[in-house]
């Protein structure tokens, strides 16, 4: 480094020293929960014995890997994963998006109350949802066979046996459980948007809609891709609960229920191995970075300034 | 100098002193350093009363100077909190591992637990002349002893459960199941049921935690899930597919045939156990882990104390697998393995610290009947009981109210007359065929509990699930067993 570029990089540091503290506690837990981690990629590779340690386990190559493509189940998976959280994902976005809309055309007291019901279930666990659901499709005693049979339906479904509507059971307590969340950090983006475009577009007399397609979605949108961004990057980290709780567990759904998470946990449950988990990991972390690289580049295509990097 | 520090500082010398003398006086009872040692267990913490029991315990292991720490994590969690224990190093003594719950060979193999070889006969005077060797035997993995077996009942036999009242009522002879032990007797029994009692009532609870069994007689190699069994009459130590065996193919058309009849609930295939339904006395007949001299009272106690037949229906085997369901291994990175193993053996020689531990504090916890029984007193804080399985030795236990007074003494001789699997002393290395372990477990997982509940139509999903075990690799793990027992018996 030439003397004049060290001058410069005090200079800078010193300049903007009230910015870099701030940014230090952040960058300080982004190293210590994102990177440093990062070493233990080498444990898929590895016999881990815990005798030995880590680093002087011994080299094993790819037979920890061998175990996820060894039966076949994994492509199931893994089309179960792609498809049900393209479900989630979309679904959310449209429903949240609606009524964080709806939202901001309404009294800011009533906002509160509707806020607070939409947040609540956010709160529960999956294996809470998971009885929830439950009292609902109980195959003897459950709410919707029990409705149904009073409007005069005879036989029952025997929901936690037959797969094909649990896509859409999945997705309703999927949306019951998050849409709240994602309707608050819309409404919130919604709130920051400057009053004065609504004004002119009125003056210029654009009605309720107009003002929705051409002002809010377009400003939302850098939040709605980042979002999606996010959620598509933790796509291989389904979420556990959702898929494991809620289907009960139940084999004669994994045709739509058994994603990566639970197949690689029935597999390690009864003989646990960290270098198989581990490449389960690592195997599911690639394909999430695989797909956001993917979706950023398609956002980057469309419109080259909302994309993300 | 003011007067009031002048006082402090003489009453602290005088403290000083006292302390000085108070060690000098431990350190001549006992050459042994203060140790704390932690213990992990799974099930039955936290009780609210812990804190007084465990400082009961406490002052029992005064003569070793040591203090106990228990710390217990539920049934569902034990195995991930103890892989983040094992794997972040952190320092502990002692913690359960069985077949079922931190499985034992693989965690051995991966270097977590200490060798006992070279301590048990310095430490563990007691434990070495009460176990019988075939235990010692079943713990070992290559010659090293790597945990000690609780000492309980190691016979295995199946057991069968039916409401006494709702027998009787249909004439039901249940020696004709304890004398066949062909689950399919009991069909008219479940059809008297059917058609006469109310609908709430369920005929047999049969679901995904609890099975049927009909004359399997085998011994598991790898656990329930996995491929490979030996007959227990074998000796030449045939392995074969159990999911193949004629006897898997019997209880799943039978299931099937209930499960169609109506004599199973609907959604038994997500159903983990029916406690709350037998408990309610909804349920009329159900499968038993394990039968054993005194189980009875369990059963009842599970049917909401209403009376009950209790059948055995297979004969008693002493199995690997029985004999390694429940032990406690003292962890590699024990900072002092030998007053661990010293409180252990403490356990087996002393009633009034296994009784404490299980029990908690007589008068408070649980009081002595007239017929030398103890029952427990309702909640006092602390009852762990039904635990008594998870430390030592079982045989210290005070009978409980409603054991027969020899529950002990008919559980010794069942051990001792157990015919013995033709695979004890072997034991299972899973290592080179992890992958197809898991790949299989994944298949297992989804079929076993649809198949042997009744929930699907086996026509269909039964040649599936044969499919999906050859495509992940029963084959070559039956074949990796065989070849390894093969091995040993030329050994020997």
């Amino acid at each position: 480094m030439s003397r004049r570029a060290k001058h410069e990089l005090w200079h800078n540091t010193v300049k903007f020293r009230g910015i870099l503290l701030l940014a230090a506690p952040g960058a300080l837990l982004l190293l210590a929960f994102s990177y440093m981690p990062m070493i233990g990629v080498i444990i898929p590779f590895k016999k881990i014995d815990y005798a030995k340690g880590i680093l002087a386990s011994d080299w094993v190559g790819l037979t920890n890997f061998t175990f996820l493509f060894r039966g076949g189940d994994i492509w199931r998976a893994a089309r179960n994963t792609l498809i049900q959280n393209a479900l989630l994902i979309s679904t959310t976005l449209v429903v949240s998006l609606c009524l964080a809309l709806i939202l901001y055309e309404l009294s800011s007291r009533m906002v509160k109350t509707y806020m607070t019901m939409l947040f609540v279930p956010y709160f529960l666990s999956w294996v809470v949802v998971g009885y929830v659901v439950y009292a609902f499709l109980n195959p003897s005693i459950g709410i919707v066979n029990r409705l149904m049979r009073s409007f005069g339906q005879v036989g029952r479904i025997n929901w936690y046996v037959e797969p094909k509507r649990w896509r859409a059971i999945l997705t309703i307590a999927y949306l019951w459980k998050n849409v709240g969340y994602f309707t608050i950090l819309y409404y919130a983006s919604l709130m920051g948007i400057d009053e004065g475009y609504y004004e002119a577009s009125s003056i210029d007399g654009a009605g309720k809609l107009q003002q929705i397609f051409h002002i809010s979605i377009p400003l939302l949108s850098p939040v709605v891709i980042m979002l999606t961004l996010l959620q598509i990057g933790k796509i291989f980290f389904s979420d556990f609960g959702l898929f494991y709780f809620v289907p009960k567990n139940s084999g004669a759904l994994y045709a739509v229920t058994d994603v990566i998470d639970t197949y690689v946990f029935r597999s390690l449950q009864m003989s646990p191995n960290l270098g198989m988990t581990a490449a389960a990991g690592l195997c599911q972390t690639v394909a999430g970075f695989i797909l956001v690289m993917l979706t950023n580049a398609v956002v980057h295509r469309l419109d080259a300034e909302r994309a993300l990097f | 100098m003011s007067k009031r520090i002048r006082k402090l500082l003489s009453t602290a010398l005088a403290l000083t002193l006292l302390l000085a003398a108070a060690a000098f006086a431990q350190a001549e009872n006992t050459e042994l350093e203060p140790y704390h040692i932690k213990w992990y267990i799974t099930g039955p913490m936290p009780q609210p009363g812990a804190d007084r029991v465990m400082a009961r315990v406490n002052e029992l292991l005064e003569p070793i100077n040591a203090t106990l720490e228990m710390v217990s994590t539920d049934f569902g969690n034990y195995v991930q909190k103890m892989q983040l224990v094992i794997s972040a190093g952190e320092p502990f003594d002692l913690c359960y591992t069985s077949n079922w719950s931190l499985p034992f060979y693989a965690t051995a193999n991966s270097g977590a637990f200490l060798a006992l070889n070279d301590y048990l006969e310095t430490y563990c005077p007691t434990i070495l002349e009460t176990l019988p060797s075939v235990g010692w035997t079943a713990a070992s993995i290559h010659g090293g002893i790597y945990a000690i077996p609780n000492l309980q009942i190691w016979a295995k036999a199946e057991g069968f459960v039916i409401r006494k009242d709702i027998a009787d009522k249909y004439g039901f002879d249940v020696s004709v199941l304890a004398d066949t032990y062909d689950m399919a007797t009991i069909e008219p029994l479940l059809a008297a049921i059917q058609a006469n009692e109310s609908p709430e009532i369920i005929p047999i609870g049969l679901c995904a935690g609890r099975g049927i069994y009909s004359n399997h007689n085998h011994e598991e190699i790898g656990g329930p899930q996995l491929p490979g069994v030996v007959k227990l009459y074998d000796d030449t130590c045939t392995v074969i597919n159990q999911f193949t065996d004629e006897a898997f193919v019997y209880t799943m058309n039978l299931a099937r045939d209930w499960y169609l009849k109506g004599y199973v609930v609907p959604d038994a295939a997500v159903l983990g156990d029916m406690y709350a339904q037998q408990k309610a006395g909804l349920v009329a007949t159900t499968g038993e882990g394990a039968w054993k001299p005194g189980g009875d009272v369990v059963a009842k106690q599970q049917m909401g104390g209403r009376d009950i037949y209790d059948i055995r229906v297979s004969d008693p085997y002493m199995t690997n697998a029985m004999l390694i369901s429940t032990m406690t291994a003292v962890s590699a990175t024990s900072q002092n393995p030998e007053r661990a193993l010293m409180f252990y053996d403490m356990i087996f020689s002393s009633k009034e610290l296994y009784n404490t531990i299980t029990l908690g504090m007589e008068n408070v916890d649980y009081k002595f009947n007239e017929d030398g029984t103890a029952s427990t007193i309702p909640n006092s804080g602390y009852d762990v009981s039904t635990y008594g399985w998870e430390f030592g030795n079982q045989f210290n236990q005070y009978v409980m109210e409603g054991q027969p007074l020899d529950v002990w003494e008919q559980t010794i001789e069942l051990n001792n007359t157990a015919k013995a699997s033709p695979l004890i002393g072997w034991t299972f290395d899973p290592e080179p065929i992890a992958a197809e372990i898991a790949a299989v477990s994944a298949v297992t997982g989804e079929y076993n509990r649809l198949l042997l509940t009744g929930s699907v139509d086996p026509e269909t999903v039964y040649p599936e699930f044969l499919a999906k075990l050859d495509a992940a690799g029963a084959q070559k793990i039956i074949e990796e067993e065989q070849r390894q027992i093969d091995a040993w018996k030329a050994g020997q």
